[in-house]
């Protein structure tokens, strides 16, 4: 059995960085909290229905039947955002913390909201296009047009 | 002092702030509410952080939650410079508006 992972799907209520929060209720109706680690995590998935199918490695080594699932915190975002990230790298500080803030937050809004993971990582993926567009184009601008620097534009 | 000048977004932006001190999220809701455009957050920072630049805005950092992990809201506000800039764009349009043949007059 070692090895073999475990598929379930669990109600979405909310979700946190570190990791995956289920209720156990064994055969004798004792529920324990279980933390899943976010390593352990080998594919999650959001359905239309508000459900995510989790595979888990080791999860069958609890000794734990599986008799009925309750969901505490969800998935970790630490991976799914590591790319965000790292492409908001050179994009100074004063832009990038709020704006990698607002897409999380919009990221979490449309979870909420049941949509898919596909839906949500297109929009997220436009986003950040929008954001190294613009943020291109400006460097250019003012690169092309020093006597005409718009960020330098302060009238005092 | 020079009034700098301000472009059409600087303008939707100047407006959905107002008076009051919102952060990203709540100020594309508020272009959106007035003008009934959508602004991605990208065009939405780079500009913001011009107009900080030009002295239109000012911004300080605010807090954070759960669903931000860590990443703190900027708030932004009007300077009086700003509210200057937008009077003045409003006095120039005003302006031309006047100097244009009124409807009916050859």
């Amino acid at each position: 059995m070692k090895g073999r992972p475990v598929w379930f799907a669990i109600r979405v209520l909310s979700e946190g960085r570190k990791g995956v929060v289920v209720l156990l209720t064994n055969t004798t109706g004792v529920v324990t909290p279980v933390r899943i680690a976010p390593t352990a995590l080998v594919e999650a998935r959001r359905t239309a229905a508000d459900l995510v199918r989790i595979d888990v490695e080791g999860l069958h080594d609890s000794n734990v039947p599986i008799v009925g699932l309750q969901k505490l915190g969800l998935l970790s975002r630490s991976n799914d955002h590591t790319w965000l990230e790292t492409v908001t790298y050179f994009i100074p500080r004063q832009i990038s913390e709020p704006w990698l803030g607002d897409i999380r937050e919009t990221r979490s809004r449309m979870r909420r909201q049941g949509y898919s993971r596909r839906w949500i990582e297109a929009a997220t993926a436009s986003q950040m296009v929008a954001l190294v567009v613009h943020w291109t184009w400006e460097r250019v601008w003012d690169l092309i047009t020093p006597f005409k620097n718009r960020s330098a534009a302060r009238g005092d | 002092m020079t009034i700098p000048t301000i472009s059409s977004l600087e303008i939707h932006i100047l407006a959905a702030l107002g008076g009051q001190e919102y952060y990203g999220l709540q100020i594309v809701d508020r272009v959106k509410a007035i003008t009934d455009k959508s602004i991605s957050l990208g065009s939405l920072y780079t500009t913001l952080h011009r107009m900080e630049k030009k002295g239109l805005v000012k911004a300080r950092w605010g807090d954070t939650n759960e669903d931000r992990a860590g990443a703190r809201r900027r708030y932004y506000e009007v300077t009086a410079l700003g509210h200057k800039a937008l009077t003045e764009t409003h006095r120039l349009v005003t302006h031309a508006l006047d100097l244009q043949p009124k409807p009916g007059h050859a």
